[in-house]
């Protein structure tokens, strides 16, 4: 009898393939952004057309896939860098789609979330 | 124990220099002419190994059919919200891909020879066909030429009589007004330069009695493209010869003209001396010699 059940999260499901195929990979969020009027969605693509790679707006217009899988963690984490801004360098909340890098071992190595502030800030 | 064969190390094979543009093959290296590269490699190496974001910056492939690739991605920095270029290397291609890319570049290693030659012809036929037009430069060379030739007639020391002076004056006159013709502006191949004096009285006028010098418009003809083509060198190279060669003679002619008159400046002083003056220096210079001849006896008895 199932006393206690975790629904899988999304997170658990990436590090996993990437450590059962010793790969890395890039998820992003489109949870949000399927959400978006098309008005909104336009703008957004628009926002995102300028740096993205086209296959990677491709995938987001289509709204299903998610991950992308690199076989080197420092290709990915640069890739994903210059695809998805963290939150502070977006117009707006709508712009913000939430990314992260997942290595070989199961672990988030880089994610657009804010950077800490620095002492001068 | 385990031993160790450098025959196993892993040796440059082929290297691709995207930067320097050249192939290396066995460290052999060949530059790759601007047509191979953008007519073959460009497509070849697109969008596997090189797109409008990510720049291929150099290929290895090793002897042991590894391979390593850097490429350099062109990002955004969105703190700064400026573009920039980063270098990294990149990711591990299906070793078929890697193969032929390496194929492809020895074989483009033993085409280069014969691509380099085709594209110094093609640079000999377009320095030939330049080469081949008469341009307005062309024109004003072989028109200054003619001045710089006829600058004697009218010099005051000039042996020609008054009629020829004149004609000279309107020859040289018209060879002025050469750049303002129609022909010139049009087409400059076709301009026309006015025959000489000595032409009009030696053919023109024995065969054209009555027509004055310059003063019909057949007495103004095309050099002919040959004579300006095979000329345009040759005069541009006497002028440049004899503007140089004018100007060392001046300039010797100056320094001797200073050399002259600073050695004539000191003349007049040393003249200047009367006999009385130079009595009296010359005792003057006794005395001193006599003063130096007793100061060392005295110094001697001493010792």
């Amino acid at each position: 009898m199932i006393i206690e059940g975790n629904e899988l999260q999304v997170f658990d499901l990436v590090a996993s393939y990437a450590q059962r195929y010793q790969c890395s990979c890039v998820y992003f969020d489109l949870v949000k952004y399927n959400a978006l009027d098309d008005a909104k969605k336009a703008t957004v693509n628009a926002f995102y057309a300028e740096f993205i790679d086209d296959y990677v707006l491709d995938i987001m217009k289509q709204g299903i896939f998610n991950t992308i899988k690199f076989p080197e963690v420092d290709v990915a984490t640069l890739y994903a860098s210059s695809w998805f801004p963290r939150i502070n360098y977006c117009p707006d909340e709508d712009h913000y789609i939430h990314a992260y890098v997942v290595d070989a071992y199961g672990d988030i190595v880089w994610e657009n979330i804010p950077e800490p502030l620095t002492a001068d800030e | 124990m385990s031993t160790f064969n450098s025959a196993d190390m892993p040796v440059l094979q082929v290297q691709l220099d995207v930067v320097q543009q050249e192939i290396i093959y066995n460290a052999i290296p060949k530059s790759i002419p601007e047509s191979y590269w953008k007519d073959e490699l460009t497509d070849f190496l697109y969008p596997l190994w090189d797109t409008d974001k990510d720049k291929l910056i150099f290929f290895n492939y090793y002897t042991n059919g590894t391979y390593f690739a850097k490429r350099r991605r062109y990002i955004k920095n969105f703190k700064t919200g400026e573009y920039e270029w980063k270098e990294y290397e990149m990711e591990q291609l299906d070793s078929a891909e890697a193969i032929k890319l390496k194929d492809k570049l020895i074989e483009a290693f033993y085409l280069l020879d014969s691509i380099a030659e085709d594209d110094y012809n093609q640079q000999l036929i377009r320095m030939y066909g330049l080469q081949r037009q008469v341009s307005p430069l062309t024109v004003r060379l072989a028109r200054n030429f003619l001045l710089d030739e006829t600058d004697w007639a009218l010099a005051s020391d000039s042996p020609l009589g008054v009629e020829d002076r004149e004609m000279y004056t309107v020859y040289r006159q018209k060879l002025r007004d050469i750049t303002s013709t129609g022909d010139f502006t049009t087409n400059v191949e076709e301009t026309k330069f006015p025959i000489s004096p000595e032409f009009y009285k030696k053919l023109f006028s024995v065969e054209n009695s009555g027509l004055g010098y310059l003063a019909t418009p057949e007495q103004f003809i095309p050099m002919g493209r040959h004579y300006l083509k095979q000329f345009r060198d040759r005069i541009a190279q006497y002028l440049v010869l004899k503007s140089l060669t004018e100007k060392n003679y001046f300039d010797t002619l100056l320094n001797e003209y200073q050399s002259v008159q600073h050695a004539a400046a000191y003349t007049p002083e040393s003249s200047e001396l009367s006999a009385e003056d130079i009595e009296a220096r010359k005792e003057w210079l006794e005395d001193l010699l006599r003063f130096v001849d007793e100061k060392q006896n005295e110094d001697g008895g001493a010792a």
